[in-house]
Protein backbone atom coordinates (compact mmCIF):
# COMPACT_ATOMS: atom_id res chain seq x y z
CA UNK A 1 0.00 0.00 0.00
CA UNK A 2 1.41 3.15 -1.37
CA UNK A 3 2.26 5.77 1.48
CA UNK A 4 2.99 9.38 2.07
CA UNK A 5 5.39 10.58 4.40
CA UNK A 6 5.71 14.00 5.14
CA UNK A 7 9.19 15.09 6.55
CA UNK A 8 9.22 18.18 8.41
CA UNK A 9 12.26 20.00 9.64
CA UNK A 10 12.27 22.97 11.67
CA UNK A 11 15.76 25.48 11.41
CA UNK A 12 15.62 27.42 14.48
CA UNK A 13 18.70 28.67 13.92
CA UNK A 14 17.42 32.32 12.80
CA UNK A 15 14.88 32.02 15.03
CA UNK A 16 17.64 31.13 18.21
CA UNK A 17 19.91 34.50 16.29
CA UNK A 18 16.81 36.74 16.44
CA UNK A 19 15.77 36.05 20.23
CA UNK A 20 19.32 36.14 21.06
CA UNK A 21 19.69 39.65 19.40
CA UNK A 22 16.52 40.47 21.28
CA UNK A 23 17.77 40.01 24.84
CA UNK A 24 21.04 42.14 24.01
CA UNK A 25 19.12 45.16 22.86
CA UNK A 26 16.85 44.35 26.20
CA UNK A 27 19.67 44.59 28.22
CA UNK A 28 20.47 47.96 26.68
CA UNK A 29 17.63 49.46 26.65
CA UNK A 30 17.46 48.81 30.32
CA UNK A 31 21.00 50.28 30.90
CA UNK A 32 20.24 53.17 28.56
CA UNK A 33 16.84 53.86 30.52
CA UNK A 34 19.05 53.26 34.13
CA UNK A 35 22.15 55.84 32.99
CA UNK A 36 19.53 57.99 31.84
CA UNK A 37 17.51 58.22 35.49
CA UNK A 38 20.90 58.74 37.37
CA UNK A 39 22.03 61.51 35.15
CA UNK A 40 19.00 63.31 34.99
CA UNK A 41 18.34 62.29 39.02
CA UNK A 42 21.66 64.44 39.62
CA UNK A 43 20.55 67.35 37.38
CA UNK A 44 17.94 67.94 39.33
CA UNK A 45 19.73 68.35 42.47
CA UNK A 46 22.42 70.57 41.40
CA UNK A 47 19.38 72.36 39.24
CA UNK A 48 17.13 72.90 42.62
CA UNK A 49 20.17 73.69 44.69
CA UNK A 50 20.20 70.18 46.49
CA UNK A 51 23.92 70.55 47.28
CA UNK A 52 25.71 71.47 50.30
CA UNK A 53 28.55 69.21 50.32
CA UNK A 54 27.95 67.07 47.45
CA UNK A 55 27.57 63.18 49.19
CA UNK A 56 23.78 63.36 48.05
CA UNK A 57 24.83 64.42 44.31
CA UNK A 58 27.55 61.94 44.10
CA UNK A 59 25.65 58.73 45.78
CA UNK A 60 23.23 58.58 43.17
CA UNK A 61 24.08 55.52 41.24
CA UNK A 62 22.56 52.94 38.30
CA UNK A 63 23.21 49.48 38.86
CA UNK A 64 21.92 45.71 38.16
CA UNK A 65 18.49 44.74 39.64
CA UNK A 66 17.27 41.54 41.40
CA UNK A 67 17.28 39.62 37.45
CA UNK A 68 18.23 40.49 34.53
CA UNK A 69 15.21 42.60 33.41
CA UNK A 70 15.08 44.92 36.21
CA UNK A 71 17.87 48.09 37.34
CA UNK A 72 18.05 50.02 40.19
CA UNK A 73 18.82 53.55 40.69
CA UNK A 74 19.22 54.88 44.17
CA UNK A 75 21.19 57.08 46.25
CA UNK A 76 23.25 56.34 49.60
CA UNK A 77 22.47 59.01 52.10
CA UNK A 78 20.01 58.46 54.98
CA UNK A 79 18.60 62.02 54.07
CA UNK A 80 18.55 61.26 50.09
CA UNK A 81 14.53 60.12 51.22
CA UNK A 82 13.97 63.80 52.99
CA UNK A 83 14.59 66.10 50.35
CA UNK A 84 12.56 63.89 47.63
CA UNK A 85 9.50 63.57 49.87
CA UNK A 86 9.89 66.29 52.79
CA UNK A 87 10.29 66.60 56.25
CA UNK A 88 7.63 68.46 58.70
CA UNK A 89 9.64 71.87 57.99
CA UNK A 90 10.71 71.42 54.35
CA UNK A 91 8.71 70.98 51.70
CA UNK A 92 9.54 68.11 48.98
CA UNK A 93 12.18 68.92 46.74
CA UNK A 94 11.72 65.74 44.36
CA UNK A 95 14.79 64.80 42.27
CA UNK A 96 14.10 61.29 41.11
CA UNK A 97 10.60 60.98 40.90
CA UNK A 98 11.15 63.86 37.71
CA UNK A 99 13.82 62.01 36.35
CA UNK A 100 11.71 58.65 36.24
CA UNK A 101 8.57 60.48 34.69
CA UNK A 102 11.32 62.01 31.64
CA UNK A 103 12.32 58.75 31.46
CA UNK A 104 9.43 56.55 31.42
CA UNK A 105 7.95 58.91 27.88
CA UNK A 106 10.80 57.19 26.20
CA UNK A 107 10.75 53.69 28.04
CA UNK A 108 7.91 52.27 25.70
CA UNK A 109 9.12 53.48 22.15
CA UNK A 110 12.33 52.18 23.12
CA UNK A 111 10.77 48.26 23.53
CA UNK A 112 8.87 48.48 20.44
CA UNK A 113 11.86 49.13 18.60
CA UNK A 114 13.22 46.23 19.20
CA UNK A 115 10.25 44.28 17.84
CA UNK A 116 10.68 46.05 14.63
CA UNK B 1 -1.13 72.56 38.60
CA UNK B 2 -3.51 74.55 40.73
CA UNK B 3 -6.88 73.20 39.35
CA UNK B 4 -4.75 69.82 40.59
CA UNK B 5 -4.17 71.10 44.08
CA UNK B 6 -7.63 72.20 44.46
CA UNK B 7 -9.31 68.92 43.49
CA UNK B 8 -7.24 67.33 45.20
CA UNK B 9 -7.82 69.53 48.71
CA UNK B 10 -11.66 69.35 48.22
CA UNK B 11 -11.36 65.32 47.56
CA UNK B 12 -9.52 65.06 51.06
CA UNK B 13 -11.21 67.64 53.59
CA UNK B 14 -14.30 66.01 52.01
CA UNK B 15 -13.53 62.41 53.16
CA UNK B 16 -15.22 63.00 57.23
CA UNK B 17 -13.31 59.42 58.18
CA UNK B 18 -10.01 60.59 56.98
CA UNK B 19 -10.78 64.38 58.29
CA UNK B 20 -11.74 62.69 61.62
CA UNK B 21 -8.37 61.22 62.25
CA UNK B 22 -6.48 64.92 61.73
CA UNK B 23 -5.56 67.80 63.90
CA UNK B 24 -8.47 69.81 62.22
CA UNK B 25 -10.80 69.14 59.51
CA UNK B 26 -9.05 71.46 57.13
CA UNK B 27 -5.73 69.89 58.55
CA UNK B 28 -4.65 69.00 54.70
CA UNK B 29 -1.72 71.06 53.01
CA UNK B 30 0.38 71.61 49.91
CA UNK B 31 4.31 71.01 50.04
CA UNK B 32 4.28 71.75 54.10
CA UNK B 33 2.66 71.88 57.31
CA UNK B 34 2.32 75.44 58.31
CA UNK B 35 4.66 76.58 60.98
CA UNK B 36 2.93 75.76 64.27
CA UNK B 37 0.09 74.17 62.79
CA UNK B 38 -1.18 71.34 65.10
CA UNK B 39 -0.60 67.27 64.11
CA UNK B 40 -1.75 64.97 62.63
CA UNK B 41 -2.10 66.62 59.13
CA UNK B 42 -1.83 65.35 55.34
CA UNK B 43 0.85 67.05 53.18
CA UNK B 44 0.41 66.76 49.40
CA UNK B 45 2.86 67.70 46.48
CA UNK B 46 3.83 67.34 42.70
CA UNK B 47 6.24 64.75 42.35
CA UNK B 48 6.91 64.91 38.49
CA UNK B 49 4.92 64.09 35.73
CA UNK B 50 3.58 66.66 33.12
CA UNK B 51 2.05 66.54 29.54
CA UNK B 52 1.81 62.99 27.70
CA UNK B 53 1.85 64.61 24.46
CA UNK B 54 1.00 61.02 22.99
CA UNK B 55 -1.86 61.75 21.01
CA UNK B 56 -3.37 65.45 19.51
CA UNK B 57 -5.57 65.58 22.50
CA UNK B 58 -3.98 66.69 25.35
CA UNK B 59 -3.63 65.26 28.67
CA UNK B 60 -1.36 65.12 31.59
CA UNK B 61 -0.02 62.59 33.69
CA UNK B 62 1.02 64.16 36.89
CA UNK B 63 2.91 62.09 40.44
CA UNK B 64 1.85 63.41 43.32
CA UNK B 65 2.92 62.26 46.84
CA UNK B 66 0.05 62.57 49.37
CA UNK B 67 1.08 61.21 53.06
CA UNK B 68 0.45 61.37 56.56
CA UNK B 69 2.03 63.20 59.05
CA UNK B 70 1.91 62.47 62.41
CA UNK B 71 4.16 63.66 65.70
CA UNK B 72 2.42 60.37 67.22
CA UNK B 73 3.25 56.83 66.03
CA UNK B 74 3.96 55.38 62.38
CA UNK B 75 0.43 53.14 63.31
CA UNK B 76 -1.55 56.40 63.25
CA UNK B 77 0.13 57.90 60.47
CA UNK B 78 -0.39 54.42 58.45
CA UNK B 79 -4.14 54.65 59.45
CA UNK B 80 -4.53 57.99 58.05
CA UNK B 81 -2.70 56.85 54.86
CA UNK B 82 -5.38 54.28 54.76
CA UNK B 83 -8.15 56.76 54.39
CA UNK B 84 -6.24 58.68 51.82
CA UNK B 85 -6.05 55.28 50.28
CA UNK B 86 -9.43 54.51 50.13
CA UNK B 87 -10.49 58.95 49.01
CA UNK B 88 -7.99 58.25 46.09
CA UNK B 89 -6.71 54.78 44.82
CA UNK B 90 -8.93 54.06 41.42
CA UNK B 91 -11.34 56.76 42.71
CA UNK B 92 -12.21 60.42 40.71
CA UNK B 93 -11.01 63.72 41.19
CA UNK B 94 -13.07 67.17 40.06
CA UNK B 95 -10.71 69.09 38.34
CA UNK B 96 -11.68 72.60 37.03
CA UNK B 97 -11.59 72.59 33.10
CA UNK B 98 -10.16 68.72 32.58
CA UNK B 99 -11.89 65.63 32.72
CA UNK B 100 -10.30 62.87 35.36
CA UNK B 101 -9.42 59.68 33.57
CA UNK B 102 -7.51 57.54 36.84
CA UNK B 103 -5.65 58.04 39.89
CA UNK B 104 -3.93 54.96 40.94
CA UNK B 105 -1.64 54.44 43.59
CA UNK B 106 1.88 53.22 42.52
CA UNK B 107 4.32 53.42 45.21
CA UNK B 108 4.14 53.66 48.93
CA UNK B 109 6.45 55.81 51.01
CA UNK B 110 7.07 55.67 54.66
CA UNK B 111 9.66 57.09 56.65
CA UNK B 112 10.39 58.37 60.22
CA UNK B 113 11.99 61.89 60.92
CA UNK B 114 13.96 63.17 63.91
CA UNK B 115 14.67 66.71 64.66
CA UNK B 116 17.70 68.15 65.92
CA UNK B 117 15.26 68.43 69.00
CA UNK B 118 15.11 65.30 69.10
CA UNK B 119 11.56 64.85 67.78
CA UNK B 120 10.28 62.44 66.19
CA UNK B 121 7.53 62.30 63.16
CA UNK B 122 6.23 59.75 61.09
CA UNK B 123 5.31 60.04 57.83
CA UNK B 124 3.26 57.61 55.90
CA UNK B 125 1.64 57.81 52.39
CA UNK B 126 1.80 56.95 48.47
CA UNK B 127 2.67 58.13 44.88
CA UNK B 128 -0.23 58.67 43.01
CA UNK B 129 -0.41 59.00 39.27
CA UNK B 130 -3.39 61.34 38.22
CA UNK B 131 -4.56 61.21 34.71
CA UNK B 132 -5.97 64.06 33.35
CA UNK B 133 -7.21 64.74 29.86
CA UNK B 134 -9.00 68.16 28.08
CA UNK B 135 -12.67 67.96 28.46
Amino acid sequence: MASINISVKLDKRRLDMLSGGLKAKEQAVLDKAAFDVEALWKENIVAKGVVDTGAYLNSVHAGPGENEHQRIISDGVEYGIHQEFGTVALAARPCAAPAVAEVEKGFAKAFEELLR
Amino acid sequence: MNEVSVALYNKLTGGTALTALLAGTTSVYESLVPRGAALDAVVFSLQGGGDANWTPRRRKELRYMVKAVSDGSVKTAGAIDAQIDTLLHRGTLTVSGWTSISVMREADVSYAETTPEGRNYWHVGGVYRLRIGDT
